[in-house]
């Protein structure tokens, strides 16, 4: 695992952050909390979690941060939950089940059952990582947003 | 116009906004209903489609309903706080109609967060950054973020041209494709398993609409959450379509 080449995470997230009209006061944050998140899927997967399973962990840190830092600083939740977890889209599975399917199609590759177990290999790694993506990004506050939120304000508020 | 009148009014206006802006269902009831209450109305029930938000409000006899359309499913985070605080302000201070009507005017003619050049540029960074993620040499990630800075430049000119959007996603695809395989056939590298051609077209993820929808599924607004995860699908598709097609182009000519 090389942990720097996370820092592209940084650059990857803030195409989107400007597509999603961010603030701009918010941009560092969301390229730090894309930075951890892919260093925390890559400590996932280093300590030999499956990809949907350290991407769901990776998620869970988004949206709880997010939860936690948007009432604080007045902004939307969606603003911290949503960008930071575009860098973690599984684009190889992605394009691979494509290829697969392509080849299939074409009638490229010798073994056409493995080139089957292969495409829905990849598909089926894709798909559960971007379901785990969005559910890890968003139930956080679904579930305890309202409760962080009053929380942190009151927090705020005694704290002057 | 009457205090209840304004609170349906102003309720209206703040849900088309959300709604316009990336809020998913349960946001965009949320804060319609919090600026019906914080303006007078003593009940309120909203309902949101995935084109249309309505409200009745109520107070004493009377009661007030309508809708408005809101059919475009834009992505403005911007305005979502901008939304918030003045929801927030409505309650904490009271504002007058008059107030949140000058306040709602000045967010709905809001200058663009980020000038189009600069988004562009942004997602062809992010192309290359999802390259470099993916292992890709310094050659790849510059043809990902040639393509993902054209691709998203041939999208943004069909949809301001009110092209559907699976001809604008198709047609971003192929050009963010057919650049980066060109490219690496070009420099002799292998198209079907290169790291740049699995990032040449994440630019086009559909991340607000898949998130959105899986919100609202979360929060049981079954259907508008259906919608949302249709449309993501539908881009998802258009994006491999587009995609296959470049491939295929660049397998007849080589």
């Amino acid at each position: 695992m090389n942990p720097w080449m996370s820092l592209w995470a940084a650059v990857a997230v803030l195409g989107f952050a400007m597509v999603f009209s961010v603030p701009r006061r918010t941009l560092p944050g969301i390229m730090a909390l894309a930075v951890a998140a892919h260093l925390l899927r890559a400590v996932g997967l280093e300590q030999g979690m499956a990809l949907p399973a350290a991407s769901l962990v990776a998620a869970l840190f988004v949206g709880v941060t997010a939860a936690v830092v948007a009432p604080r600083t007045g902004e939307a939740t969606p603003i911290y939950a949503f960008a930071p977890v575009i860098p973690l889209v599984p684009g190889t599975a992605m394009f691979d089940s494509l290829i697969g399917l392509l080849d299939l199609a074409a009638g490229v590759g010798a073994d056409t059952a493995t080139s089957v177990d292969q495409v829905a290999v990849d598909a089926t790694k894709a798909t559960l990582t971007i379901i785990a993506l969005a559910v890890g990004a968003i139930s956080p506050t679904l579930v305890l947003g309202r409760r962080i939120a009053r929380l942190v304000t009151d927090q705020g508020s005694l704290e002057g | 116009m009457t205090d209840l009148a304004d609170a349906l009014d102003l309720s209206l206006e703040v849900g088309e906004l959300v709604q316009l802006s990336g809020g998913h269902t349960s946001r965009t009831l949320d804060q319609m209903e919090r600026v019906a209450r914080a303006m007078g109305a003593e009940e309120c029930h909203a309902a949101i489609s995935s084109v249309n938000v309505a409200i009745t409000v109520m107070a004493g006899p009377e009661r007030l309903s309508a809708g408005r359309h809101a059919g475009h499913l834009g992505i403005n985070f911007a305005t979502l706080t901008a939304i918030k605080r003045l929801v927030e302000d409505t309650e904490a201070h009271g504002l007058t109609a008059g107030q949140v009507r000058a306040r709602l005017t000045l967010i709905r003619h809001a200058a663009r967060v980020y000038p189009v050049w600069m988004v562009m540029l942004a997602l062809g960074g992010s192309g290359a950054a999802f390259a470099a993620l993916f292992g890709a040499s310094a050659g790849g990630a510059a043809l990902a973020f040639l393509g993902g800075a054209l691709g998203a430049t041939v999208r943004h000119v069909l949809v301001s041209r009110h092209q559907l959007p699976f001809v604008a996603v198709t047609s971003a695809a192929f050009v963010a494709a057919l650049i980066v395989a060109g490219g690496l056939t070009l420099g002799g590298g292998s198209v079907a398993s290169s790291p740049a051609m699995a990032a040449s077209t994440l630019f086009l993820v559909p991340g607000v609409p898949m998130l959105n929808g899986t919100a609202d599924l979360l929060t049981a607004h079954y259907l508008n959450g259906l919608v949302k995860l249709a449309m993501s699908a539908v881009i998802i598709g258009c994006a491999a379509i587009g995609l296959a097609a470049a491939l295929s182009v660049v397998r007849v000519l080589a």
